[in-house]
């Protein structure tokens, strides 16, 4: 039996009187490519700062690999954040440097190929490149691990459409076998082809946690129109 | 993990650092050149040209000089500030323990804020000459060798001083993150709320010991009375060094308690907004 | 080679459709070695199982052969090429005749419109 390299059990967040997770449990199986789906405001950036070690649960426990989230975790996961968190006076290659420096399955080559793909000078600031370029250049980080969870935030985020393939493909090409992936977006036909499971979330609880192509067939409908059908007002 | 957080982060903090350093320098040495040009013309002709220049540069100095302390302060707090606001989702994730965050700013905060000092007071050797016998004199008397201990006491409560404040701002700002939203406000209002909570404290506990040591019987005061006088009779000058490590000692602990509360905030309790 | 996933049908279906496609076309010649799977998924930016059980089905069917160290290879022979053709090409004539027929094109008419495209492609 394989074991689950990501684990929720009766995870739950407050912020103040404000509940963002509702006792959200879950198991995610190596070599997966999830997606995290649900409107603004679901609860799907708080899962994933829960599960990043950036937030701590107000109940419940996240395991990563065995783990709660904490030095061990953070080896093994690769995360990006739903914004841009690199340091704008920073130049490309100190970034570089700064990944291969603290991350031990950091993969300097990889790394280079993708940015030089971006047409990126090493010694231009964080600062002065495009959001769109920013965000690329985070994820090419991010992919360049060889981490066994790949925790993405709103990939899609803040690009045009074009750059969606973009990215789409880096994730694609990029993250290691028998890792798990978990994508949070709410562009769901975007993503829909590349996912083996859904996890969906509607006010901070688990509406469905399904492989996709069972959904389909079930439902009769794409993973887009079961996600309108869910959420139409 | 902790060589490489603080080599990142004294770069950091150098990259703002060092320009003032270096201008702070460039600038004294030109206050020394033209104070010596301004002393050995005086004397030939009147020259108000050079007298201008070199007032002009003393006002720039003295404001290098200060802006080396304050920015020097300022950038440690802020770099702790952003630790828990967007630069967290980075260092965060990095596989480095909350303690070792803390840990490697602490020592950049408190080996910059020093190497400002010693920029500014070796900076100001450029241009003390001989005769200024009123600075050089002080500093010979508290660097003999008979008053070396009451120095290493003064440079450690100092430090102590300088460790416990920054580590009272980082607290402020560990408890203001507590609400996210208004983050910067309510680490200012913590500030205050903290201070004046403390001084509460302080003064409780004065009045306390005041009412215990009134209160004492006649003969327990006498006693200790006669311990403290016997004791600086038997070995004279005693009572310093013993005095001295308690404060030392006192200081210690605040700066620790600092430290553990803070470290149990942002380790147990991080909410990044 | 070209990708063309559209929503609403198994994107396996389409997969495995796309890629019988090339090898009728020579887009995949036989012979020819067969892109990691991976690299294959993120050109059709689809999902990594999913192109693996379109390639495994493919070689179920005797169009692929996998090799121990060399990775995969297009095994069609001429005459599974010629079926497969076939089978294509009856698939595109019914569905073009269903849709003639929709538009109210008699069978003749259908015939001559199709002889007059060819002729116009000749010359």
């Amino acid at each position: 039996m394989m074991q689950a390299i990501y684990q929720a059990k009766g995870l739950s967040k407050q912020y103040g009187h404000k509940t963002a997770l509702d006792n959200v449990s879950f198991e995610i199986f190596p070599g997966r490519l999830v997606g995290l789906l649900g409107p603004n405001g679901s609860g799907k950036t708080t899962l994933l700062k829960l599960s990043a070690g950036l937030l701590r649960p107000s109940a419940g426990h996240v395991f990563i690999g065995g783990q709660e989230p904490g030095v061990a975790t953070k080896t093994i996961t690769s995360y990006l954040p739903d914004r841009m968190a690199l340091p704008v006076e920073m130049r490309v290659d100190d970034v570089v440097n700064l990944f291969a420096d603290f991350y031990k399955d950091f993969d300097m080559v990889k790394a280079s190929h993708m940015l030089a793909d971006l047409k990126l000078d090493p010694r231009q600031r964080i600062g002065t490149m495009s959001k769109g370029t920013q965000e690329k250049m985070e994820l090419c980080l991010t992919m360049s691990r060889a981490a066994r969870l790949y925790l993405l935030d709103e990939p899609l985020g803040g690009v045009d459409p074009a750059a969606r393939e973009y990215i789409l493909n880096t994730i694609l090409r990029n993250y290691s076998e028998e890792a798990a992936v978990v994508i949070s977006t709410h562009l769901v036909e975007d993503v829909e082809r590349m996912l083996d499971e859904t996890l969906i979330l509607k006010e901070g609880q688990v509406l469905a946690h399904r492989a996709v192509d069972e959904l389909r067939e079930e439902s009769g409908m794409s993973l887009d129109e079961y996600f309108r059908h869910v959420f139409r007002v | 993990m902790m060589n490489k957080l603080l080599k990142y982060e004294c770069i950091a903090v150098g990259r703002i650092l060092v320009p003032i350093w270096v201008g702070t320098a460039v600038l004294s040495l030109l206050v020394a050149v033209t104070e010596r040009m301004n002393q050995s013309f005086d004397s030939l002709v009147g020259t108000p040209v050079i007298a201008m220049v070199a007032s002009f540069l003393q006002v720039l100095t003295a404001l290098f000089v200060a802006a080396s302390l304050v920015v020097a302060f300022v950038v440690n707090i802020q770099r702790f500030y952003k630790l828990l606001g967007e630069q967290g989702y980075l260092m965060f994730s990095l596989p480095a323990a909350p303690w070792q965050h803390m840990a490697a700013k602490l020592l950049c905060a408190c080996g910059s804020t020093v190497a400002s000092f010693l920029v500014i007071m070796g900076c100001m050797g450029l241009y003390i000459t001989d005769t200024d016998s009123m600075v050089r004199e002080p500093v010979k008397i508290q660097l003999a060798l008979e008053n070396l201990g009451i120095t290493v006491f003064l440079v450690l409560i100092l430090v102590l001083l300088m460790v416990g404040m920054y580590l009272y701002l980082y607290l402020c700002i560990a408890i203001g993150s507590r609400w996210p939203q208004q983050r910067l406000l309510a680490s200012i209002v913590t500030y205050f709320v903290l201070g004046f909570a403390a001084q509460m404290v302080f003064i409780v506990l004065m009045v306390v010991g005041g009412i215990i040591i009134g209160n004492l019987p006649q003969g327990a005061l006498d006693s200790i009375n006669q311990f403290l006088l016997q004791l600086s009779f038997t070995t004279p000058g005693s009572l310093w060094p013993v005095g001295g490590a308690v404060v030392l000692l006192l200081f210690v602990l605040a700066d620790g308690i600092l430290w553990a509360v803070t470290q149990y905030l942002i380790s147990k309790k991080l909410n990044l907004p | 080679m070209e990708w063309n996933i559209e929503a609403g049908r198994p994107v396996y279906l389409q997969l495995v459709e796309q890629l019988e496609l090339a090898i009728v076309t020579g887009a995949l010649p036989a012979g020819s070695r067969v892109p990691p799977v991976r690299e294959l998924a993120a050109q059709a930016g689809v999902n990594p199982n999913t192109m693996q059980r379109a390639l495994q089905e493919l070689e179920s069917r005797g169009l692929m052969q996998s090799h121990r160290t060399a990775g995969r290879t297009v095994s069609a022979g001429p005459e599974q090429l010629d079926g497969l053709r076939r089978q294509r090409a009856r698939a595109l004539a019914d569905s073009f005749w269903k849709q003639m027929q929709a538009l109210g094109v008699s069978a003749e008419e259908t015939a001559a419109l199709l002889r007059a495209a060819a002729e116009k492609e000749n010359v």
